[in-house]
């Protein structure tokens, strides 16, 4: 259809007096062309105005109340009908989110449990091995305490021996035979010693075991007088003991020499008990 | 916003009471969009004269046309976005709603119509006046009513006939050729002429 066919035809198509087919071929034209577009405009602008020129008559008024009472109740209802869907949507994603903070809290109630109880453990732990370590520290002390004794022990012992060694060793060394008064007890020992060096010794044979906190005591005897000469121990009933006598202002001479059972670290003037050894000095 | 623009620049044209109007008008549509129920009865009392006499020409019996408005005004208050105001006015919108909903009713209820020629028409019954509770909107109802009847008045009756029954009867060129007993290029020729004729008359009419 060509522009002189469809201008022809345009005041028909605004007024809607044209057939399917023709009006299609009019839409068809007019759409690649803006010159007959512009002209159906002013067509349809025309058309449109006619309702204008009808003779005018008022509606029934109760058709106004009609109208207005619809369009209210529509409103309500379509209100209604928001909030119920709403309500619906609503529903299932609150349930959701309901149960999602029943079960997140659930995992996080059990999370923490086992947190606390994982904590509980971890203090329990740590309680325990401070104890351990407390008790470690007290097994350590105690046992570098008595490492400390052993050691001073043993630095005493290793003394005392190169005290007997060098008395063994000196010129004018002299013995004195020791023996239990108790024909029950074979215990025996000799004490030697040498003026020149101030120094003596003791070695036993055959001691009684010790109880515990008790140690070996030699006694030095002369004019009712008992002088101490130390405390040993025995390893299997042999005891050895060194005595600095120039040092403990133990000059001499002696009339005995004895060996008691005392307690450990304890302050005795004289034998609390039955001389274990004992010998008188000939000379 | 061009047309806003257009009559601004004629002042003779439009009042300011027309623009007023218009600009109410706006915020009325802006109103309906929030469902407000002020603004529904408001448009209603300006136009629901207009689209019941409109729908009244079309089918031709009281009842059927309080349907057609009723229906019309109701799918307004539902749909009110269906109005696109940068594509027109208002009332042109609805008025053109009202036509193809009448044309549709005419189509399925009343096929007898088509075979009909529309009741006379004349000035003084389309000119009569009718009030409603809107005097601001009746004035400028009527204005534009009278620039309309006056331009149709113009008409000879031969040429206002057949596009009167294309307009308000929905009829093709062919089936008011068959009402009027007249040849299909006679009718064709007399709508054209006629629609020929009112623009500049509606035109002059718009300028005075």
């Amino acid at each position: 259809m060509g522009c002189e066919e469809v201008r022809e035809a345009l005041d028909a198509y605004a007024l809607g007096a044209l057939t399917p087919e023709e009006a299609r071929a009019v839409e068809e034209h007019v759409a690649g062309c803006s010159d007959c577009r512009k002209l159906l405009d002013e067509a349809n602008h025309v058309a449109s105005l006619l309702p204008f020129g009808v003779p005018l008559w008022n509606p029934n008024p109760q058709v106004r109340q009609r109208i207005l009472s619809s369009a209210e109740h529509w409103a309500e209802a379509r209100q209604a009908t928001l909030r119920s869907r709403l309500a619906k949507a609503a529903l299932p994603i609150a349930a959701s989110l309901l149960l999602a903070f029943a079960i997140g809290s659930l995992i996080w109630s059990y999370s923490l449990q086992s947190r606390v109880n994982d904590l509980d453990d971890d203090v329990g732990g740590v309680q325990r091995q401070v104890q351990f370590v407390g008790s470690r520290q007290a097994e350590i002390s105690t046992s570098l305490v008595s490492m400390d004794q052993q050691f001073e022990d043993y630095n005493s012992l290793l003394g005392e021996q190169s005290t007997i060694f060098t008395t063994l060793t000196a010129p004018d060394v002299r013995t004195v035979q020791l023996w239990s008064k108790n024909q029950d007890v074979k215990a025996k020992g000799a004490y030697f010693y040498s003026p020149q060096n101030g120094t003596g010794g003791l070695t036993c044979t055959n001691l009684p075991s010790l109880a515990e906190g008790k140690v070996y005591h030699l006694w030095f005897f002369h004019e009712g007088k008992a002088y101490s000469g130390g405390s040993f121990y025995s390893w299997n009933g042999v005891g050895l003991h060194g005595v600095d006598l120039a040092q403990q202002g133990l000059h001499g001479p002696f009339s005995g020499y004895g060996v008691s059972i005392e307690d450990k670290g304890a302050t005795v003037l004289w034998p609390t008990s039955e001389l274990v050894l004992y010998a008188e000095n000939s000379r | 916003m061009e047309e806003f623009r257009r009559r601004q620049a004629s002042p003779e044209a439009y009042s300011a009471s027309k623009l007023a109007i218009e600009a109410e008008e706006g915020e009325l549509f802006e109103r309906l969009l929030q469902q407000d129920l002020r603004a529904f009865e408001t448009l209603y009392d300006r136009y629901s004269s207009l689209v019941y006499s409109t729908a009244l020409r079309i089918v031709s019996d009281p009842s059927t046309a309080e349907d057609v408005m009723q229906e019309v005004f109701l799918r307004l208050w539902r749909r009110p976005e269906n109005y696109v105001p940068q594509r027109g006015r208002f009332v042109i919108w609805i008025l053109s709603v009202t036509r193809n909903r009448a044309i549709d009713e005419l189509r399925t209820r009343g096929r007898r119509l088509k075979r009909e020629t529309l009741p006379s028409w004349n000035v003084e019954d389309s000119l009569s006046a009718v009030s409603s509770d809107d005097p601001a909107g009746d004035v400028q109802l009527n204005d534009e009513r009278r620039i309309i009847i006056r331009a149709l008045a113009k008409l000879p009756p031969e040429q206002r006939q057949p596009i009167e029954l294309a307009y308000f009867r929905g009829l093709t060129q062919q089936e008011i050729a068959n009402l009027l007993h007249q040849p299909l290029g006679t009718v064709k020729t007399r709508i054209r002429l006629g629609m020929q004729k009112l623009k500049p008359l509606l035109k002059d009419e718009e300028e005075e």
